[in-house]
C-alpha cells in the first residue's frame, strides 16, 4: 500500500504507526524532509519500531538546488534525531545494489527493531540504467523478521513483556493486540520492560543501555568496505556510495596511462567497521578520498574512527555530478 | 462480553484530583464495553498532554506518541490494521496546535478514526498557557495583558472539510445526569456503521 | 470539552452547568449539514450558550480505507509479506519489460 501524506512529519509518523502493526513500512525523501523527519525518527528509536527510510541527497542548506545532485548530508543522517539511539545507515553504489539493499534494509530493521536508512542521491535516482534482469533473482529473496512473534508464540506466553532486557537489546517482539498476552502501551516516554511510563533512574539507564547494545548486534551484521581493481597500486581511491561509478572511470582511465589504481568502496556506513576498515586500506600507496559535498563528511568519520588520513581529497560541490575528467583534472599523481 | 475491568489495570493516574480527564476516561471505558469491544480489538493512539496518558492507565493497546502527531500516527496504524477500532485522545494543544494540520487532512479523508479532543482552553501539562481554544483577552503566564488572538473553531472546521461525524461532549459526570454523560462515546462506537471519521470535542 | 481544575479555574464544573445546553432538547437534525455549520458557530463566535450534542452525521460515505483496492483482501498487518506465487512477479516483470 502507498499513501501520499500531507508533510514529511505525517509520513514519517504514518510509518510508525503502521510498522506498529506488523507491517513493514518506509518512507523516502530528501534533504529538508528528512529534517522534518527527525523527530519521527527519534520516536521509532524510542518505540522501537523497525522502519526503512530512503534519504535521496540533493545540495543543501534551505532548498538548494532542488533539482541536483550531491553528498552533503552523511552528517545529518548520522546525528539526526535528538537522544542517543542504534541506527543503521547503508549507501548503495549502483542500482543493482539499491535493489538488494531495499531487502537488506527491511531485514535489518526486523532483526535490530531499529530504524535503518538508506542513502541515495538525486543523480541515481533521475538517471536510468541498462540492467541484465538476472541481476533481480526474486525467488532467492530472503524475507527475516527477526524477534517478531506470531500471534501463537505469544498466546503461550502469559507474562510476555515487550521490552524485555536482554542481551543483545533486542526483544522479543510481539505485536499489540495480537493475542490477549500482548495488551501493552507503546510509548514515547521512558518505560519498563512492559512498556508502562516510568521515572525510575535504574530503568531509564537499562533502557538507554538496551537500545544502544543494539549496536553490537548491527556491527554483526555489517559488510566490510569492498575493493575494486589490483590489489597493489600506486593510488588507492576512497568513496561512498554512488560516487563509486566515477571513480571506477578514473582508475580505467589511469590504466591506459599506465598508473595504477584501486578503489575502496564503502556500502555499510553506520555502524562504522573499524577493523574492517584498517585492513581494507592497510598497506595502501597513496590515498585519495573523493566525495560529493564540501567539507568531505566520510573521510572526517574515517578519521575519526581509524585515524586514517588522506593524501589527497577532492570534493565536488556544484550539485553536478562528479565525473572521471573533474578527478583526474585535480588528481596529484606522486 | 468484556467488562469494565477488562479495560482497567492498576496504574494510578497522575491527574489532579477533579480533573475532567477522569470522566472521559470513564466515558471510554464504557463505550468499549457497550460496542462489544475486547481490549485486543482496540488501537488507542495518543499524543502529548496530561490526558494523552491514558492508554498507561489501561489495559488496552496503546500507542503514546509525540506532541501533535497523534493523527498521523493513528492513520499510519488504521490503514494498515483496519479492523482494529482505533481511538485517538489527545488534548487542544495537541490536536489543534501542533496537530491542526493533520486533523484537518484526517476529517477531509476520512480514515476511520473516533477522535477525541480533551479540549479544556489550557495548556495544562506545562502549567497554564493560553491554547487556541482559549477565550480572547484571557490572561495567563505567557499573556499577562490578555490573549489578542481569536479562538479557534475547531467544529465548523471539521464541518466545513467535510467530516462525516461531528459532536461536543462535556467530560464529567455533573452535567446531564448519569444517561448522558455515556451516551455520546457509545454511540460512536456501538450504534455507527465503523466507516469515517469521528470528531469529538 | 472538560475542565482543568488547576489552570482553567474560570472555566469550572459550574460554568460549563450554566454555560451549555443540548441539542437534543432543540429539534436539531443532525443530517443537515448546514444547520450544523451553523450551531457550529455558536461557539466560538456567538453570544449565547454553547451547545453539547452531536452536531453532524452522515453514514453514507466511504470512508478512505474502504476504497483502497488493496485493503479489500482485509487488514494489510493479517496479508502475507508474500502474497502471490513468484512466478506472478516475474509474469508482471515480463509484462514491463
Amino acid at each position: 500500500m502507498f499513501k501520499q501524506a500531507e508533510s514529511e512529519i505525517a509520513a514519517i509518523n504514518m510509518v510508525v504507526g503502521a510498522a506498529n502493526s506488523g507491517v513493514r513500512a518506509m518512507t523516502a525523501t530528501s534533504g529538508g524532509g528528512f529534517d522534518l523527519m527527525t523527530e519521527g525518527l527519534s520516536l521509532a528509536a524510542m518505540f522501537e519500531t523497525p522502519l526503512v527510510i530512503l534519504l535521496g541527497q540533493r545540495p543543501g542548506p534551505a532548498t538548494g538546488l532542488p533539482t541536483r545532485s550531491n553528498q552533503p548530508d552523511l552528517n545529518l543522517a548520522m546525528y539526526a534525531g535528538h537522544g542517543e539511539f542504534t541506527r543503521v545507515i547503508i549507501s548503495p553504489h549502483t542500482v543493482q545494489e539499491f535493489y538488494h539493499s531495499a531487502i537488506r534494509a527491511f531485514n535489518l530493521a526486523d532483526i535490530l527493531q531499529c530504524q535503518v536508512i538508506v542513502m541515495s542521491d538525486q543523480q541515481i535516482a533521475s538517471s536510468l540504467f541498462g540492467i541484465d534482469m538476472d541481476a533481480f533473482q526474486m525467488q532467492d529473496t530472503l524475507i527475516d523478521r527477526g524477534k517478531l512473534l506470531t500471534a501463537e508464540q505469544v498466546d503461550a506466553m502469559p507474562d510476555y513483556k515487550r521490552y524485555k532486557l536482554t542481551e543483545d537489546g533486542i526483544s522479543p517482539r510481539a505485536i499489540a493486540g495480537s493475542s490477549a498476552n500482548a495488551i501493552f502501551l507503546t510509548t514515547s516516554d521512558e518505560h519498563d520492560e512492559r512498556g508502562a511510563i516510568t521515572e525510575g533512574a535504574e530503568m531509564a539507564a537499562r533502557m538507554a543501555d538496551k537500545r544502544l547494545a543494539k549496536a553490537k548486534v548491527a556491527e554483526s551484521l555489517m559488510r566490510p568496505p569492498f575493493c575494486y581493481g589490483p590489489e597493489e597500486a600506486d593510488i588507492t581511491f576512497v568513496c561512498w556510495g554512488t560516487t563509486f561509478g566515477p571513480v571506477v572511470e578514473s582508475v580505467k582511465q589511469l590504466e591506459t596511462q599506465g598508473t595504477s589504481a584501486n578503489v575502496v568502496c564503502f556500502v555499510d556506513i553506520w555502524p562504522f567497521l573499524v577493523q574492517a576498515a584498517q585492513h581494507a586500506l592497510d598497506g595502501a600507496k597513496r590515498l585519495v578520498g573523493v566525495e560529493q559535498n564540501k567539507t568531505a563528511q566520510f573521510m572526517h568519520l574515517l578519521r575519526a574512527e581509524t585515524g586514517i588520513e588522506m593524501q589527497q581529497i577532492i570534493t565536488k560541490y556544484d550539485g553536478r555530478r562528479m565525473t572521471p575528467e573533474y578527478i583526474l583534472g585535480i588528481l596529484e599523481v606522486k | 462480553m468484556s467488562t469494565v475491568q477488562d479495560f482497567s489495570n492498576d496504574i494510578r493516574p497522575t491527574w489532579c484530583p477533579g480533573c475532567g480527564n477522569y470522566g472521559i476516561w470513564n466515558a471510554i471505558k464504557r463505550a468499549l464495553v457497550a460496542a462489544e469491544l475486547e481490549p485486543r480489538d482496540v488501537m488507542m493512539v495518543t499524543g502529548i498532554g496530561c490526558g494523552s496518558k491514558m492508554p498507561n492507565y489501561m489495559h488496552i493497546p496503546g500507542l503514546n506518541g509525540l506532541y501533535g502527531r497523534t493523527l498521523a500516527l493513528a492513520t499510519g496504524y488504521k490503514l494498515a490494521n483496519h479492523g482494529k477500532k482505533v481511538i485517538t485522545v489527545h488534548g487542544d494543544g495537541d490536536g489543534y496546535s501542533m496537530g491542526g494540520n493533520h486533523l484537518m487532512h484526517t476529517v477531509r479523508r476520512n480514515i476511520g478514526i473516533v477522535d477525541i479532543i480533551q479540549d479544556n482552553h489550557v495548556y495544562a501539562l506545562t502549567r497554564g498557557q493560553y491554547s487556541p481554544t482559549s477565550r480572547s483577552g484571557w490572561v495567563t503566564r505567557t499573556s499577562p495583558e490578555g490573549t489578542i488572538e481569536k479562538p479557534l473553531n475547531p467544529l465548523a472546521m471539521a464541518l466545513t472539510q467535510g467530516a462525516t461525524f461531528v459532536a461536543r461532549s462535556f467530560g464529567c459526570c455533573r452535567i446531564g445526569g448519569p444517561d448522558r454523560q455515556g451516551a455520546q462515546p457509545s454511540r460512536l462506537c456501538a450504534d455507527r456503521r465503523d466507516a469515517g471519521v469521528c470528531f469529538v470535542q | 470539552m472538560q475542565v482543568c481544575v488547576s489552570f482553567n479555574r474560570s472555566m469550572g464544573y459550574e460554568w460549563y452547568r450554566d454555560n451549555t445546553y443540548q441539542l437534543t432538547d432543540t429539534g436539531h437534525d443532525s443530517n443537515d449539514r448546514m444547520a450544523a455549520i451553523e450551531r457550529a458557530l455558536e461557539y466560538p463566535g456567538g453570544e449565547g450558550k454553547i451547545p453539547l450534542g452531536i452536531f453532524y452525521q452522515n453514514n453514507d460515505t466511504p470512508s478512505y480505507e474502504e476504497q483502497v483496492p488493496v485493503l479489500e483482501a482485509g487488514p494489510l498487518a493479517d496479508q502475507p509479506l508474500r502474497k502471490y506465487p513468484i512466478e506472478k512477479y516475474r509474469e508482471l516483470l515480463d509484462e514491463l519489460f
